[in-house]
């Protein structure tokens, strides 16, 4: 057994810490409390005093019709982008544990999106399809579908879901091939030696063995899609048509910058804080007992 | 887990059942069809406009929407930049995301379970969330608008200091008693046992940050409003802006300028990449 205590200086480890915990606190822990205290006042209109009053804010946010419908987007696109990407991205990583020519070549050409930023990948698929001269969107009209997702809430929804998976599939992908590639052989060999077709053998031998690999992704692409896909939003269709892409950060960034609604943006930081920590609490069970099946 | 990219000999894999030409060639053309927005900005950038839209392989080759780009935006500016951001972040966090992670890993502090659970819970927490509390202390602490400000932020790495506490962890106690016999102090241990060992880890976490950093968007957006500080990111952003009515041409060639580097460094590094998300499997 080791004793804990080995150097002399009894601050140094209080030293070790400071710098990480002065950040912290400047950045998280100070900004926190601000949002919470904020997020129980009202400030008068000329911002020169302000009330306290109580949970006020949080009703107002959660009985307004406008916030429902923001909450309803950013499910359905963090959904739709989880899903997406997901799916996806396992079909590659199948069909890529499968190619044996150019298998390299082949795993860099999946994994390059990931190198463009998500603001990025939304001009990107906002040249393929602008209504006007973007030309999936034309070859689209010729086949009479009309495309125009400055218009249309349902297009657009489906242009940001596609654009924001789009880099974060190749992520994804990284994580199912190497899942893939260490699932034994002889378990497949045995599944099609009793006769199991390939689909067979993917969903009740392979996809069993992936569970801890596909729990892990749902966690990091869901808080991916609520936190890290403002650039695309912003870059496609900055909210629109009307509020049908705006998600909780886009609205916590647009009450807070161009609206300034204090009272309401820090309510709706406070929630937003609430999702997150949720979420790192439910990634931090997995770590510590991995998905059982 | 095994890297992605070891080669699988054995025979028999899932899809070599089928016929192996179709199969590879199904793959293939799903692979292409997957990079089919990348492979469009390189033809829009490097044909002018009027083959936008028309896809002639005979059509003449042109770098003028790269020279367009070019001096049109400042993107020398925001190339300097980014690059000075993602330097000096990733500095800053391996610096003091080593001495945390050294402290959490080897010290017993009072209270250290509670600080590390303060570290965790931000774990997530990205200045995006608090993007309005934050932006009130950036400007108290007079950082808008600079590179400091956009940085500073996320020099607390959670995530870093998890990994290294991590990876110290996994030290053998008995080469740092070997290094004190020696008469090594706190720093001379850290710096010749610690950091040294922990190399991989380093590398893992340094690209992740690098590609997290170069590719950050809403901050950045938020903080700078100058072209001295703005990165690649906002900058293309502000170019390609609707409203600025620049062709969509150049904008493709100011688009390619902008992740060009990162493509190279992942044809480059491809395998280490891959390694790195891995081996920090937890973001």
């Amino acid at each position: 057994m080791h004793k804990n205590v080995t150097f002399k200086n009894p601050w140094l480890p209080y030293l070790l810490v400071l710098p990480q915990m002065a950040v912290t606190i400047v950045f998280f822990i100070w900004p926190a409390a601000q949002a919470l205290k904020q997020s129980f006042l009202v400030e008068d209109a000329f911002g020169l005093s302000s009330e306290f009053v109580w949970f006020d804010n949080f009703v107002a946010l959660f009985t307004d019709p406008a916030y429902y419908e923001v909450m309803i987007n950013t499910a359905l696109f963090s959904i739709g982008v989880t899903v997406v990407t997901m799916v996806v991205a396992m079909l590659l990583a199948v069909m890529a544990d499968g190619v044996l020519r150019g298998k390299r070549t082949y795993q860099l050409l999946l994994t390059w999106p990931y190198a463009v930023a998500p603001a990025v990948a939304g001009v990107l698929w906002l040249f393929l399809f602008n209504p006007s001269n973007g030309v999936l969107a034309l070859a689209l009209r010729t086949i009479g579908y009309n495309w125009n997702h400055y218009l249309n809430g349902e297009q657009a929804m489906a242009l940001v879901i596609t654009a924001a998976a789009w880099p974060r599939i190749a992520y994804n992908f990284i994580f199912f091939l190497a899942a893939l590639q260490s699932i034994p052989r002889s378990l497949i060999e045995a599944a099609a030696i009793d006769g199991a077709g390939p689909a067979r053998r993917f969903f009740s031998v392979m996809f069993p063995l992936l569970s801890p690999t596909t729990f892990f992704l749902v966690v990091v692409n869901l808080v991916y899609a609520f936190f890290e896909t403002f650039g695309v939003i912003h870059t496609v269709t900055q909210g629109g048509p009307g509020t049908a892409t705006e998600i909780l950060v886009y609205k916590v960034f647009k009450d807070g910058f161009i609206g300034l609604d204090l009272g309401s943006s820090a309510a709706q930081s406070v929630v937003l804080m609430v999702i997150v920590i949720g979420l790192t609490a439910i990634q931090f069970k997995y770590i510590e007992r991995k998905v059982q099946y | 887990m095994r890297p992605a990219t070891a080669s699988t000999s054995n025979a028999l894999t899932f899809t070599s059942l089928r016929l192996p030409s179709l199969e590879t060639l199904a793959a293939w053309l799903l692979a292409l069809i997957w990079i089919f927005p990348l492979l469009y900005a390189f033809w829009a950038a490097f044909h002018p406009p009027a083959f936008m839209v028309t896809f002639d392989l005979t059509a003449p080759l042109t770098l003028s929407n790269i020279i367009d780009a070019w001096t049109q935006a400042p993107f020398a500016r925001y190339y300097l930049n980014t690059f000075a951001l993602v330097t000096g972040v990733v500095l800053a966090q391996f610096v003091v995301c080593t001495l945390a992670g050294f402290a959490f890993a080897r010290f017993p502090i009072p209270g250290k379970n509670l600080l590390f659970m303060l570290v965790l819970i931000q774990l997530f927490v990205f200045p995006e969330v608090l993007i309005v509390e934050n932006y009130r202390i950036a400007s108290e602490l007079g950082l808008i608008d600079t590179l400091t400000g956009v940085g500073l932020p996320y020099v607390a790495s959670a995530f870093g200091i998890f990994l290294l506490r991590q990876t110290f962890k996994t030290i053998p106690r008995e080469l740092e008693d070997a290094a004190r016999i020696e008469g090594c102090g706190w720093m001379a241990i850290l710096w010749k046992v610690y950091v040294p060992l922990a190399k991989p880890t380093y590398l893992a976490y340094g690209l992740v940050s690098i590609s997290h950093h170069w590719n950050n968007f809403l901050w950045p957006l938020v903080v700078t409003n100058s072209v001295e500080s703005r990165p690649l990111t906002v900058g293309l952003g502000v170019f390609s802006a609707p409203e600025t009515g620049v062709n969509w041409a150049t904008v493709s060639a100011a688009t390619l300028l902008s992740i060009a580097p990162l493509l190279v460094a992942f044809l480059l590094f491809q395998r280490q990449f891959v390694q790195s998300f891995l081996r920090s499997g937890i973001r």
